[in-house]
Parts: C-alpha cells; sequence; structure tokens
C-alpha cells in the first residue's frame, strides 16, 4: 500500500499557493528583493493617487453639497449625491482590480508548465487547482484590501450621520461592496484568459491582455482627470442607478452597498441581485477553466510542444526598419531584433501601452473639457492637431522604457559573441527600429482623424509638421541610448525620475503643444509652414549627425570576468548594484 | 595555431584555472576534459574572447587575441554550453541575426539558412518560435548559428546535448570533416566515448590545472589503461565508483517518503 507523506510544517497545498504566489510577481526585469518592493511602491502609488484624489476632491465637496440639500430641505438631492460617489469608489476599485489582474496577467491560469512540473507528482488536480486560486484569491484579497480601504473609511466618516453603529455597517457595506466589485473584474478577466487559452491560442491570448492592459490604464487615467474636474452631477447618477446605465456592473454593485444598508427600493433589489449573481458567475467562470484548463494540459503535457503557429512577423514594419538602417548586414539584423522583439515581447509591449495609455487619457481629457459637440471639431484646432503629436511623445518614452528591459538577457550572449565592435550599426539600427515603430502608426492616425474633420489639405500639411517632429524626437531619443536595447541588464532607476520629472511633464506641451500652436498661426501661409518642417528636418539632421559621430560609443557588452557558470551569470549580475551591473 | 600560454584566472580570491597551457593544431580536434568545476568552462570562455585571463594569454599564429579581439571573433563559431537563444525568434529569423552581425550579405545568408534549415532537419518548423523548439532543435540552431559563416576557429561546449543518435552521428562525422578541412576546433565535453571517438588530442582538467594532455592513444599506452573513461578517471583521481553508488543509494533511502 502506497503511504504519500505529509510535511510537518507545510501542507502541499500550503507550499503550492505560497509557490504560485510568488510566481506572480517573478520578473526578468524584477531580480531583488529590494527592487521587487520598490515595483509593488510604484504600483500602489500609482494605484492609490486617484483614491487621494476622491478624498480631496470629491469628500469635501460632498460635505458642502449637503450643507446646501440641508438647508433647503432636499434630502433626495443627498442621496443621489452620496450614489454619485459611490460610483466613483466602485469604478476606482473595478479598474484598479483590473490593473492589478492585467500586472500578472501571464500568470492567471494554470499553464502547461504547471502541468509538466505537477503532473509526475502525488497531487490531485484540486490541491492544484484550488493551491492557484487560493494564491489568485490571496492577490486579489490583499490588492482590493489596501485600495479600498483607503476610500472606504473616509466615505463612511464623510457620509454618516448617525453613531459608531451606522459608521461601522457603512464601512462594511462600502467594503463588500467593492470587494465584491474587484472580485467581479478580477474573476471576469481569470475566466475570459482561461477561456481564450482553452479554445484558441496563446497568441490570441497575449494580444488581448495588451489591449485590456491598455483599456485599464487608460479608465484609470481618465478617471483620475475626471476627478480632477469633479463637479457633483446627480442627473449622472439617477442615470446609472435607476435609469438605462443600469445594466453598467458598477451600477450593480451601488445597489448591493444600498441593499446591505437596508434600502428596499425594488430597483435597488433589482441591482444587488445583478451583483451577487454577476460576481458567482465570474467566480464560478473562473473556477471552471482553472479545471478544464488543468486537464487539458494535463493532456496536452504527455505530447511534444506540438506547433503554435506561425508568430507575428511584422513585415512592413521590418521593411521600413531595414531599409532607414542603411545598409550595413549587422544594422539591418539589429533593427529587425529590435522591431520582432518589441512585436513579440508583452511586458515591452506593455511599456509602451501604458505610456501611450497617458497620451490617450490626455487628449480625452482636453476633447471632454473643451469640444463638447462634434461640431466644434471640425476646424482647425489645439483639441486635435496634438493628438498624433502627443501620442508619438509617449509612444517614443515607453519604447524608450521598453529598451531598458532586458530581453531573455542569458541570449544576448549572441551580441558579445557574433557581433562586431562597437560601430553605427546598433545606433543605426536603434533609431530606424524607433522610425519604423512610431512613423507609420503616427501618420495613419493624423489621416484617419483629421481627414474627416478637417479635410484632406490640412491633413496632409499636420502630416508634414508631424512627420518632422516625429523624426526630430527619434533623433532625440536615440542619443540618449548607447547600447543594443533588451541586451542590458536592467538598471533601476535609468529615467531618473526624481530628477527630471520635469521633462516628463513639460516635454508633451514642448513636443506638441507649442508646434500646433505654432502650426495653427501658420495655416493659411503655405511657405512659412513649409519652412516650419524644414527647420524641424534640419534639426533632426543635426541630430543625425551628433548621433552619427557618437555611435562609436555604442557598447555591446563586456566580456564578463565573473564567474564560471552561464546560467548563475544573470542571476548574480542582475542583483548587483546599478552602478556595478553588466552591460551584456 | 591557437596556442594558450599559461591561461591563469582568478574569480576573487578562488582560483579558476592555473597554469594552463596547451596548443591547437589546424586540421586536429582538440577534446577538453574535465569533471565538474575543473575549469573547462573558464577556458573555452577565455579562449572565446568572452573573458579575459588574470594573467597568461590566448595567441593565434603568435598573436595575441585580446589585441585584435573582434578580428579573431570574426573566424570564431562558438557553440556554448547552454542553448541561450532568444527563443521569441523563429529559428530563421535567429540565424538572420547572427548572420547579420557577422556581416553575411542577406541573398547568401538566406540561401545558407535555407540549406542548413533542411540539412538539420527543422526546415518544416522554420515559421515557428524557437521556444516551441525541443532541446535538440535548439542545439541545431546553436550549431548552425556557430558555423555559419565559415569560421577558421570553432569551439564546441558540450555540441551533442539533446541530440538523436543520428544527428549525433551526423555532427561527430561534420566536425571530423571540418577539422580536416584545415580548422582549428576545440570540443568540450563530458561525453568520454564521443571525445574518443573524434578528438586527435585531449586536454584533462582538473581542479583549474592540467592533469594530462597527449593523444588518447598515447594517454592510454601511457597509463596502461584500456579506455580514455579509464584514464579520465585516473589522471582525475576520482572517487571509487562503488563507494559513490554505495552513498547515492543511502541518500536515496534515507529518511525514505514513499514505502511499499
Amino acid at each position: 500500500m502506497w503511504r504519500v507523506p505529509i510535511a510537518d510544517s507545510e501542507t502541499p497545498f500550503a507550499l503550492l499557493a505560497r509557490t504560485f504566489f510568488a510566481e506572480l510577481f517573478a520578473s526578468e526585469s524584477v531580480a531583488s528583493e529590494i527592487q521587487l518592493h520598490r515595483v509593488f511602491v510604484w504600483v500602489f502609488a500609482f494605484l492609490l493617487l486617484p483614491g487621494f484624489f476622491l478624498l480631496v476632491q470629491v469628500f469635501p465637496a460632498y460635505q458642502i453639497a449637503g450643507v446646501v440639500a440641508v438647508a433647503h430641505h432636499r434630502p433626495a438631492q443627498i442621496e443621489a449625491q452620496l450614489n454619485q460617489i459611490l460610483l466613483l469608489i466602485v469604478t476606482y476599485s473595478m479598474v484598479t482590480t483590473g490593473i492589478v489582474a492585467l500586472f500578472v496577467w501571464d500568470h492567471l491560469n494554470i499553464e502547461r508548465r504547471d502541468a509538466m512540473v505537477l503532473g509526475a507528482l502525488p497531487l490531485t488536480s484540486l490541491t492544484i487547482v484550488g493551491a492557484k486560486l487560493t494564491a489568485l484569491a490571496a492577490l486579489l484579497l490583499g490588492g482590493s484590501l489596501v485600495v479600498n480601504l483607503v476610500t472606504a473609511i473616509p466615505f463612511a466618516f464623510t457620509t454618516t450621520l448617525g453613531g459608531w453603529l451606522t459608521l461601522v455597517r457603512h464601512v462594511a457595506a462600502c467594503l463588500v461592496a467593492n470587494v465584491a466589485a474587484a472580485t467581479f473584474v478580477f474573476a471576469a478577466l481569470v475566466a475570459i484568459r482561461g477561456a481564450v487559452m482553452l479554445f484558441a491560442r496563446e497568441r490570441l491570448a497575449n494580444i488581448l491582455g495588451a489591449l485590456l492592459q491598455f483599456g485599464f490604464v487608460v479608465a484609470l487615467l481618465c478617471f483620475l482627470i475626471v476627478l480632477l474636474d469633479y463637479g457633483l452631477r446627480p442627473s449622472a447618477s439617477a442615470f446609472f442607478v435607476d435609469g438605462a446605465g443600469a445594466s453598467v456592473p458598477t451600477a450593480w454593485f451601488v445597489g448591493l452597498f444600498e441593499w446591505l444598508l437596508g434600502v428596499t427600493r425594488p430597483s435597488v433589489d433589482a441591482l444587488a441581485t445583478r451583483a451577487v449573481l454577476g460576481t458567482s458567475i465570474a467566480g464560478a467562470g473562473a473556477v471552471l477553466v482553472s479545471i478544464a484548463g488543468l486537464r487539458r494540459h494535463m493532456q496536452r503535457a504527455l505530447a511534444s510542444a506540438g506547433r503554435r503557429g506561425p508568430v507575428p512577423t511584422a513585415r512592413m514594419t521590418r521593411l521600413l526598419a531595414r531599409t532607414l538602417a542603411g545598409r550595413r548586414p549587422a544594422a539591418r539584423a539589429t533593427a529587425e531584433f529590435l522591431l520582432l522583439t518589441v512585436a513579440r515581447s508583452r511586458p515591452h509591449q506593455a511599456l509602451v501601452g501604458v505610456n501611450l495609455a497617458v497620451g490617450v487619457a490626455m487628449i480625452a481629457a482636453v476633447l471632454s473639457s473643451h469640444a463638447h459637440t462634434l461640431a466644434s471639431l471640425v476646424h482647425p484646432r489645439t483639441a486635435t492637431f496634438w493628438a498624433p503629436l502627443l501620442l508619438a511623445w509617449w509612444a517614443m518614452i515607453g519604447l524608450r522604457a521598453a529598451f531598458f528591459v532586458p530581453a531573455q538577457l542569458p541570449a544576448s550572449w549572441v551580441f558579445r559573441s557574433h557581433a562586431p565592435e562597437p560601430e553605427r550599426g546598433y545606433w543605426a539600427a536603434t533609431r530606424a527600429a524607433l522610425a519604423a515603430l512610431t512613423l507609420p502608426p503616427i501618420a495613419g492616425l493624423t489621416l484617419v482623424l483629421l481627414v474627416p474633420l478637417v479635410g484632406w489639405p490640412l491633413a496632409a500639411w499636420h502630416l508634414l509638421i508631424v512627420c518632422a517632429a516625429t523624426l526630430l524626437l527619434v533623433e532625440v531619443v536615440a542619443l540618449t541610448i548607447d547600447f543594443v536595447p533588451f541586451t542590458r541588464a536592467y538598471q533601476a532607476g535609468h529615467a531618473r525620475l526624481k530628477t527630471r520629472w520635469w521633462l516628463y511633464v513639460l516635454g508633451p506641451f514642448a513636443f506638441a503643444y507649442v508646434p500646433v500652436r505654432i502650426e495653427l498661426h501658420l495655416i493659411g501661409h503655405w511657405v512659412a509652414l513649409l519652412e516650419m518642417a524644414a527647420w524641424l528636418l534640419a534639426g533632426a539632421a543635426v541630430l543625425e549627425y551628433v548621433g552619427r559621430r557618437r555611435a562609436h560609443r555604442w557598447t555591446i557588452g563586456e566580456p564578463d570576468d565573473r564567474t564560471d557558470g552561464s546560467s548563475a551569470l544573470t542571476v548574480l549580475d542582475l542583483a548587483m548594484p546599478a552602478g556595478m551591473a553588466p552591460t551584456g | 595555431m591557437l596556442t594558450i600560454e599559461h591561461l591563469t584566472k582568478w574569480y576573487g580570491a578562488l582560483p579558476g584555472i592555473q597554469e594552463v597551457s596547451f596548443e591547437v593544431r589546424p586540421g586536429e580536434v582538440l577534446g577538453l576534459l574535465g569533471p565538474n568545476g575543473s575549469g573547462k568552462s573558464t577556458t573555452v570562455k577565455i579562449l572565446t574572447g568572452l573573458m579575459r585571463p588574470t594573467s597568461g594569454a590566448v595567441r593565434l599564429d603568435g598573436r595575441d587575441i585580446f589585441d585584435a579581439l573582434q578580428a579573431y571573433k570574426a573566424i570564431l563559431g562558438y557553440v556554448p554550453e547552454e542553448p541561450h537563444l532568444y527563443s521569441h525568434l523563429t529559428g530563421p529569423e535567429y540565424l538572420r541575426l547572427v548572420g547579420g552581425l557577422r556581416g553575411i550579405s542577406r541573398p547568401a545568408l538566406d540561401e545558407k539558412i535555407d540549406r542548413f534549415l533542411q540539412r538539420l532537419g527543422i526546415y518544416d518548423d522554420r515559421y515557428q518560435a524557437i521556444s516551441a523548439y525541443s532541446k535538440g532543435m535548439k542545439q541545431k540552431m546553436l550549431i548552425a548559428a556557430a558555423v555559419l559563416h565559415n569560421p577558421h576557429i570553432i569551439v564546441l561546449d558540450e555540441p551533442f546535448s539533446g541530440l538523436d543518435v543520428s544527428a549525433a552521428r551526423v555532427l561527430k562525422a561534420f566536425v571530423r570533416a571540418l577539422a580536416s578541412e584545415g580548422k582549428l576546433v576545440v570540443f568540450s565535453s563530458h561525453v568520454l566515448e564521443v571525445v574518443e571517438q573524434v578528438c586527435t588530442r585531449v586536454v584533462i582538467l582538473k581542479s583549474g590545472r592540467i592533469a594530462g594532455h597527449d593523444s588518447v592513444a598515447n594517454l592510454r599506452t601511457m597509463l596502461q589503461l584500456p579506455s580514455l573513461d579509464a584514464v579520465f578517471a585516473a589522471l582525475t583521481a576520482e572517487e571509487d565508483v562503488e563507494s559513490r553508488l554505495h552513498g547515492l543509494l543511502d541518500a536515496v533511502h534515507a529518511g525514505s517518503a514513499v514505502s511499499i
């Protein structure tokens, strides 16, 4: 008879759950505890920022509105405003949870590797799936409690007029409603990814993940902007809670909050029921796809890796990059490598996506505050003209950030072993990749956005300015890099946000706003517009000359003198202090 | 001729290799043998220019390779021990990257790559990312990348790792054929049978020093032992296999978790 031992200190379930939890934070660019803590601090700071704006913008406004409503004997107005605030809090909870889930997107479901490793061990499917879901639940609860406590307690203090018991009920109801909302989003994302992985290919899941991540970050930033421009609008609340917007999940959880406080209106009951049902269905879906995923992977684990289908080739962009890189084979090969890495590496795409999301949120903010009707956009104006340039700026910032994050660092030996000495090729390849990745989409966007609004001639003129300015920016960014992108160990703090924050704040205005204002001033004076484009291109040419002269400084990594084992090299090198980190 | 003179490498206070000297002549395959931690990888990394020695020199036709490292690298092909490849690239894309870095023009490169993929039996998988490749296929990619530019010096570190019997047989013949063209081949491996079949001479390292250096036949004759396996055991003074075996079995049985 078989006797399977159980460790005295920790059950296999607990050990597995802990391992799965640790796996959620594994990243090639985060190699030490200190770096990991830094990442946590930044992520939480990013997520908590809108929460603090809620505290300083919304709650005082509510108190003032409450005083006015009491003075004018309008209790219904207070309730509508309360719902409005709850809508904001619930939205905040759902969006932040979505971002947390997308942060660990690749680890949301049981993978083939898990099945291969764990399938051979004496563990039941229940243990494996249970441990995975426990790890995810720990992340969900930890994250959502931190985020929601920040808003729930001040919310209760602001909105409660009764005694301590009422206060506690408000805190509890707010927490339950928000954690339920967070669970709904998180479970839905686990279920969606699991279903895509079950029925489609990994590539589709990756594309979906990138799009969702982009969407959620845009949503969070737009939310932040809405808060900055906050004004209590009870009509919006009525739309969501009682009107057509009741089908929106956010409203369900506002209803759940009210139901928990004992409100017995039929509309509230219906919303609360939807909240409970929606969360249950999403949770059940997450459990089911996890079980099905494990079974599917167990079956596949025994078979060979098999074919995964062709990978994205980015053919046209590569062709453009090859052309821009010049005739040197090393430059062309490096440019292709850079493009394929961006095209296929989700962590790098995520960095670009997050930065682009900042641009999209800025455009949305300006449009929402300055353009109330479509008719107001059909003549040249900053709100529309600066959009392509703003996106070009943030795309470039994102690409530069991505270039500093290594892609499979141990494989970079190929550059040290096969590549020629630092030469112009790498600089040429990098600027070619930057141009190929930004110019075509930005040019396309300019035409798609502006042709319907201002017609072909104006759109074409603006396209000329946008292309010239983007080329100038490509040259500037290429000057700030001196190594083959993706091949160097990540150096924490390379962006120098503490000292260069002003560049990131003022940069978009200097690059996007100022040129557009000049361009709008010059519209009708076509020679002057041509001169403006010529000046921008001349600037790009000067920077290109400087870059060419400095290209000999580029490195492809130093000979490695540290240790003997190549697998150990990476770990040791990555964990070294930034100043000592190797370049290869 | 590649001459290795008194190579010494220190990792802080720890010696990697000490006073290692040998030479590799055109047309011969030199085997580099040694137990784990003997300094094989250090020697290989210095030979490939990826690491500088603390003292000593590697000379190609009398010239220190670190004086003209890029020129040396241009005629060097290297198969590393670990198959670290950019797994998001397909096989042809990886070879195009290597070929491009080597300065091979695109039309010639594409033709070469097609031939390599066909001969190595991975042509049908050319649209797959390397992450989907088996260990043997990855090893074939490394081998193709190492000889893509027709190098004069070839350093192979465990090149048969993961290869099936048929591919290993082809590669053995391939290595001998490359040597017969006058190339210098350094072959580092743990598989003694393969080294015995492929190499002209062997250098046996132990604790960072040379324990033996001669042709396989001479070493066998000198030590009056029947095989390279026995020569290796004698020169590296390995612990008795029997006692190791008993130690391993003891470890298996100690605190046994599963019983029948």
